[in-house]
């Protein structure tokens, strides 16, 4: 309703300019001139091009002039030209006629001549109305793309705060604060008790710390150090931990430097620990493993925790696995796999394939 | 005088080891077991009745809380909770006034809390405290069970000498007690420590509804709506409470009731 009332506000201011501007023109030119004639006529033709508008707007929103169909839309603009121009000038005639003998400037004779009149006037009189028609395409067309714009911006706008806030999360995700204070509190009692062993967890932890800090800024790093950084974070969870942690690392020496993301395996091992070793009474084990199948490099870090169902509808992987394949989705698009599996023999594992095109 | 008798509960042998080597130099304290799991913490508290108990929390099997709902208040010793990082537990410490040890913590931090531990041991008030403790057990266990967006499928709350669960489906309606917030369910009244509009915003919104500034309602427990004079509406439970619906919140329940038909 309001958006009808701005619509018809917007047709009458238009078609009152135009009749003050031929006011001031015949008053200009010292003729005596009456407002009624030049209103009815201005406003009978803005009116009729108010109640065009919503077909023309219509037209122009199926025909963008992109590239490959800016053809076909100018061909569908023109043929409509054909038909909208006339239609209006016809329309727009009409009401004129009725209007000015409503309002007692002209009288009945000079009506039905005038309505007669119309039809031998439509072929010149359309190329006044086609201008118009133009104008207008244009406006709708260039309101049509400004539109498209501010959108396009607030997408953008939108994706980089997203962007942000994953390489933000990335950053929390990387060593949990649970893990830190768990590893201090170790130290804090090995220092009176064992001092070499808390000399060594400090060197581990600190070796982590800087690791997990190179890799902030890199793009990719070698098999080697991430496996190395896995071997850390372990043995550190093993001294909490004791004999409750057994460690398994395997992969090729071939495979050392391949490149790969950096802190790939870090959320997939403190996973295992979370849920494959954390909660349970009874000695368990996490296993990480890389081998190259057809080109791509696989990645498995399994625990031998009693693990989840993967089909199950009650099996979310948490925040870290989300993380990570948000982050895999990122860097590769499509041309990786995340999948989480229950072997045979027990636990839990998450296998990740990438491509290793990178690292030639 | 009586020595202090001590039990020692951590899944890490070094977050034990640690606590043992501080008391070791103490005279009055006797280390009498050390548990690695909340299981065995149970069992021995309820044996060998301590006065004191070093409790950490996060443990494989049975957490810290979990093991103390076990407990009757009654049998609840003085606790020293033990930490590394959880916002919920520190908020539940914090609300009830209980002492606990963030780790890693040094031996000031330490030998503070075991002397006010001694001071509340001596003091012999131990029921006002023994109804902190399943308070905050409560309070931790509930916002513990809360999935992401923070909706909870059951409570904890604490009745008479223990804690007990209510599902959310046994709660008819909740009414506004002062700081408190009474949960009604059948013939069961419990108080809980939560504001109008943090409950609300643990309940499943499908399911629950607030109606008044002091009221939130269980849908499927309406049994039928009047008008009363001044266009307000009165609610009848199926069990037939009569609750006032205020103005405010009234248009959030028609429009639900007329998107249900």
């Amino acid at each position: 309703m309001k958006k009808l009332v701005s619509l018809f506000v917007f047709w009458s201011a238009l078609g009152l300019f135009f009749a003050v501007q031929s006011v001031i023109t015949y008053t200009s030119q010292g003729r005596e001139v009456l407002w009624t004639a030049p209103l009815v006529y201005q406003l009978g033709y803005w009116y009729t091009w108010g109640l065009m508008a919503p077909i023309i707007t219509w037209i122009v929103r199926r025909n963008p002039l992109d590239d490959g169909r800016r053809g076909r839309s100018v061909t569908r603009l023109v043929a409509a030209a054909f038909i909208i121009a006339p239609v209006q000038f016809v329309l727009a005639s009409v009401i004129r006629t009725f209007g000015l003998y409503a309002t007692s400037v002209i009288d009945a004779d000079r009506m039905s001549a005038s309505l007669d009149a119309i039809a031998g006037q439509v072929l010149t009189a359309s190329f006044d109305s086609a201008l118009t028609y133009w104008m207008i395409v244009g406006v709708v067309y260039a309101f049509h793309y400004y539109r498209k714009l501010q959108t396009r911006e607030l997408n953008t706008s939108r994706l980089e705060a997203s962007l942000s806030a994953a390489r933000l999360q990335n950053l929390r995700a990387q060593l949990r604060p649970h893990f830190l204070f768990n590893t201090l509190n170790s130290i804090s009692a090995l220092v009176t008790k064992d001092p070499v062993a808390a000399e060594k967890m400090l060197a581990q932890l600190s070796e982590l710390l800087r690791m997990s800090q190179d890799g902030d800024g890199k793009r990719t790093v070698s098999l080697r150090s991430e496996m190395k950084f896995a071997r850390h974070y372990l043995e550190i969870e093993q001294t909490r931990f004791e004999d409750r942690l057994r460690i398994s690392i395997q992969y090729d020496p071939p495979l050392a430097e391949i490149q790969i993301p950096p802190i790939i395996l870090q959320p997939l091992v403190e996973n295992a620990v979370a849920h494959g070793i954390a909660p349970f009474e009874v000695p368990g084990t996490v296993d990480v493993q890389a081998r190259l199948i057809d080109d791509q490099l696989e990645l498995i870090v399994r625990d031998s925790g009693p693990g989840f169902d993967p089909s199950s509808s009650g099996f979310r992987p948490g925040i870290g696995l989300s993380n990570t394949r948000r982050r895999l989705e990122q860097l590769f698009g499509d041309r990786f796999s995340m999948e989480f599996a229950r072997p045979d023999e027990g636990g839990f594992e998450v296998r990740i394939t990438l491509p290793t095109e990178e690292a030639a | 005088m009586d020595r202090i008798r001590v039990i020692i509960v951590d899944d890490e042998p070094l977050g034990r080891s640690r606590i043992r080597t501080l008391l070791e130099k103490e005279v009055d304290v006797e280390i009498i077991a050390e548990c690695p799991n909340g299981r065995l913490a149970v069992k021995h508290i309820r044996t060998d009745r301590p006065d004191l108990v070093f409790l950490d929390i996060q443990m494989p099997g049975m957490d810290g809380f979990e093991a103390l709902a076990q407990l009757e208040s009654h049998e609840i010793p003085l606790i020293i909770f033990a930490t590394a990082y959880d916002e919920y537990a520190i908020r539940a410490f914090d609300v009830n006034a209980l002492d606990y040890l963030l780790k890693p913590f040094d031996r000031d931090r330490f030998y503070d809390a075991l002397t006010r531990a001694r001071q509340k041991i001596r003091s012999n008030r131990l029921a006002e405290y023994q109804e902190r403790v399943h308070d905050g057990v409560a309070e931790a266990l509930t916002s513990k069970e809360a999935d992401r967006s923070g909706i909870v499928r059951r409570f904890f709350v604490r009745t008479i000498g223990r804690v007990e669960i209510v599902d959310i489906e046994e709660i008819d309606w909740i009414g506004a007690a002062g700081n408190y917030a009474e949960l009604h369910a059948g013939e069961n009244r419990h108080l809980i420590r939560e504001t109008m509009s943090a409950l609300e915003n643990r309940l499943p919104h499908e399911r629950f509804i607030r109606v008044h500034r002091s009221t939130i309602v269980n849908l499927d427990r309406i049994g039928r709506f009047d008008a009363v004079p001044g266009g307000r509406l009165q609610l009848t439970l199926r069990d037939g409470t009569n609750l006032m619906v205020s103005r405010g919140y009234g248009k959030a329940l028609r429009q639900l009731i007329r998107g249900k038909r």
